[in-house]
C-alpha cells in the first residue's frame, strides 16, 4: 500500500509520537492541568504552556492568543459562530468562498438560517479568489471574511496577506483556515493581518484530536465561546486540556517550521516527478493553478475513465477521489465544480498528496500502478 | 472490499472484485463480423455500454462489450457477457438483471445502471438473426 493522502492526514512523526507516548506514561503528568494546587497539575500545565509558546512562535503570534481545540473543524466553528453570536442583534454579513472546507461552509449555512447574509465568492478556473473580489463584496454590514489559506483538494494558495490588508483597512475581522498551510507555508498572523487562524495537528505530523484557534489579542477581539464550562482557554473553550496531544502538537508545530523549507524542496521534487510521469500517460489535466500551489498536493483529472472504477482499481494506492458517485448520488467534488470542471471530469479526478515520508520509490510504484490500471480501464472504456 | 469516496464507504463483494479484476470479455469485434449490436446509457448518466455479438448457427460465439461506469456496472457487464457467450441466441431474454443485482450485491441507488443492461438485452433480442 502506498500512502499518498497527506492532505487528509499526515502520519505522526516518530519524534512527536515518542514525545506524546512519554507524556502519556509519565506518572507525574497524570493530573488535570487546571489543578494548579499540586505538582500533578502544575507539571502538565507547564508543558501545555510550552506547547502554547511553540504554536504561537510558529505563526508569529503571542501565546495568549492560542486557544487549544479538538482540531480545525472546531476552530472554524468557534471562529464563525463565535463572531456571529457576539454581533447578534445587528445586520451581519460574512464573505467566504465556494471552495472552503465543509467545516466552514456548514456553519455558514446554519448562520444563513439564523439571518446572517453570506457572500460566497467564486474562484477563477484555477481556484484563485482575487483580493478585488473580496473588496467588491464588502458592505458596511460585513463583520467577517473567512478564507482558507490552501485549498485541501487542489493545493491552491490564496493571497491571504492581501485580503488581510483589505480587512484591516476596513475594520473587518479576518479568519483563515490554515489546516493545510501550517506545515507548508510561512504564516505570520500579525504581518498578514489575520485575526483568527484555525490549525490542526494531524495535518502537520501531529496527533489527531487536537488543534487550535489563534485569536488576535490586541486590540481585543469580539468572540463568544461556544463550549461552556469551567472557563478554560481564556474562557473561549471550556474542557479539560488533553496534555499528551497538546504537547505533541507543540512539538509538531516546532518541527514543521524548522523543517519546512527542506521538506518543501524535497516534496516539490517528488510532486514534479509524479506529475511528469502522469503527463506521460496522456489524457490527464491538472486541477488548480499551475504554480500558485503548495508542494505536496497534486489534483489530476483523468480523461476517459470513470472515477469510482479508477479509485477501485487503484486500491493499493491511498489517494482521495473527487467523487461520491458510489452512493448513487453522482455528486462530484464541489470544489472542482466551482472551478468549472464538468461533473464527469470532477468525478474522474484524484488528489495525490505527498509529505515528509514520501519517497522516490513511492512515486515510481504509484506511477506504475496508475499506468497499468489506466490503460486497462481505458481499453474497456466506451468513449462518449 | 471497500473504497472511500468523499467520505462515503462503498462495499464491493468478492464477486465484483473477481469480475472487475478480470474483464475478459471487454473489447470489440469488427462491425462487419458483428451480427448483433446494442448500446445504452451515456457518460452523463454515469454508465454506458456498447456490445457486439457474433452469432453462428444460432449460438453466441463471441460477446464483447465496451463500458463506462462504476465497478458494479463493469462487473455486471462482464457477468452479462460470460453468461450469454456460448448460449443460444434465443436464450438472450433469459438473462435477468435482478439475478445480477443479487449476485453482485448492487446498491439500490445503482439499480438504474443495471436497467441499462436490461435495455441491451432487449435490443439484442429484438434483432432478427438469419
Amino acid at each position: 500500500m502506498i500512502y499518498m493522502d497527506y492532505a487528509a492526514s499526515t502520519p505522526i512523526d516518530p519524534r512527536v509520537a515518542a514525545c506524546m507516548t512519554a507524556c502519556l506514561v509519565n506518572p507525574e503528568l497524570q493530573g488535570n492541568p487546571a489543578s494548579l494546587t499540586h505538582a500533578f497539575g502544575r507539571k502538565p500545565r507547564a508543558l501545555i504552556e510550552q506547547a502554547r509558546q511553540q504554536v504561537a512562535e510558529s505563526i508569529g503570534g503571542v501565546p495568549a492568543g492560542v486557544v487549544f481545540t479538538s482540531g480545525a473543524t472546531e476552530s472554524d466553528n468557534l471562529a464563525l459562530f463565535g463572531v456571529a453570536k457576539f454581533h447578534e442583534g445587528v445586520p451581519r454579513h460574512i464573505i467566504s468562498s465556494r471552495t472552503e472546507h465543509k467545516a466552514v461552509l456548514e456553519p455558514l449555512k446554519r448562520l444563513e438560517k439564523q439571518g446572517v447574509k453570506v457572500t460566497y465568492l467564486k474562484p477563477d478556473a484555477e481556484g484563485i479568489v482575487q483580493p478585488w473580489q473580496v473588496r467588491e463584496a464588502m458592505t458596511p454590514e460585513t463583520m467577517l471574511v473567512s478564507l482558507m489559506h490552501v485549498n485541501n483538494e487542489t493545493g491552491v494558495i490564496q493571497d491571504i496577506a492581501a485580503v488581510g490588508e483589505l480587512c484591516r483597512e476596513r475594520g473587518i475581522l479576518f479568519h483563515v483556515d490554515a489546516a493545510q498551510s501550517a506545515c507548508r507555508l510561512h504564516i505570520h498572523v500579525d504581518r498578514m493581518n489575520i485575526d483568527l487562524l484555525s490549525l490542526s495537528a494531524h495535518k502537520l505530523y501531529g496527533p489527531k484530536g487536537v488543534g487550535a484557534l489563534y485569536v488576535r489579542r490586541q486590540p481585543v477581539l469580539a468572540l463568544e465561546a461556544q463550549i461552556l464550562g469551567g472557563g478554560h482557554e481564556f474562557g473561549w473553550r471550556s474542557g479539560t486540556l488533553a496534555t499528551p496531544q497538546i504537547v505533541a502538537f507543540g512539538l509538531a508545530m516546532q518541527l514543521a517550521v524548522a523543517e519546512r523549507d527542506a521538506d518543501n524542496v524535497r516534496i516539490m521534487a517528488l510532486r514534479e516527478r509524479l506529475w511528469s510521469g502522469l503527463q506521460q500517460l496522456g489524457g490527464v489535466e491538472l486541477n488548480g493553478h499551475l504554480t500558485q500551489r503548495v508542494a505536496g498536493i497534486l489534483n489530476v483529472a483523468f480523461h476517459g475513465v470513470e472515477g469510482e472504477s479508477l479509485m477501485f482499481a487503484l486500491s493499493e494506492l491511498a489517494v482521495s477521489a473527487g467523487s461520491a458517485c458510489a452512493t448513487g448520488s453522482d455528486e462530484a467534488s464541489y470544489v472542482l465544480r466551482a472551478l468549472g470542471r464538468s461533473d464527469q471530469l470532477a468525478q474522474s479526478s484524484l488528489r495525490f498528496s505527498l509529505g515528509r515520508f514520501s519517497t522516490d520509490e513511492d512515486v515510481d510504484a504509484a506511477l506504475k500502478l496508475v499506468g497499468r490500471e489506466l490503460m486497462r480501464l481505458r481499453t474497456v472504456a466506451l468513449m462518449s | 472490499m471497500t473504497a472511500s469516496l468523499l467520505g462515503f464507504v462503498v462495499e464491493y463483494n468478492s464477486r465484483v472484485c473477481e469480475l472487475f479484476g478480470h474483464l475478459h470479455h471487454a473489447g470489440t469485434v469488427d462491425l462487419t463480423d458483428a451480427v448483433l449490436n446494442a448500446r445504452a446509457g451515456s457518460h452523463e448518466q454515469g454508465a454506458a455500454c456498447s456490445v457486439r455479438v457474433v452469432v453462428s448457427d444460432g449460438v453466441i460465439q463471441v460477446f464483447r462489450y465496451q463500458a463506462y461506469g462504476c465497478p458494479h456496472f463493469l462487473a455486471a457487464c462482464e457477468l452479462l457477457a460470460s453468461d450469454l457467450e456460448g448460449r443460444r441466441v434465443t436464450e438472450i431474454t433469459a438473462w435477468n438483471w435482478r439475478a445480477a443485482e443479487a449476485e453482485l450485491a448492487v446498491p439500490a441507488a445503482k439499480r438504474a445502471r443495471l436497467l441499462l443492461l436490461d435495455e441491451i438485452v432487449t435490443q439484442l433480442s429484438a434483432v432478427p438473426v438469419a
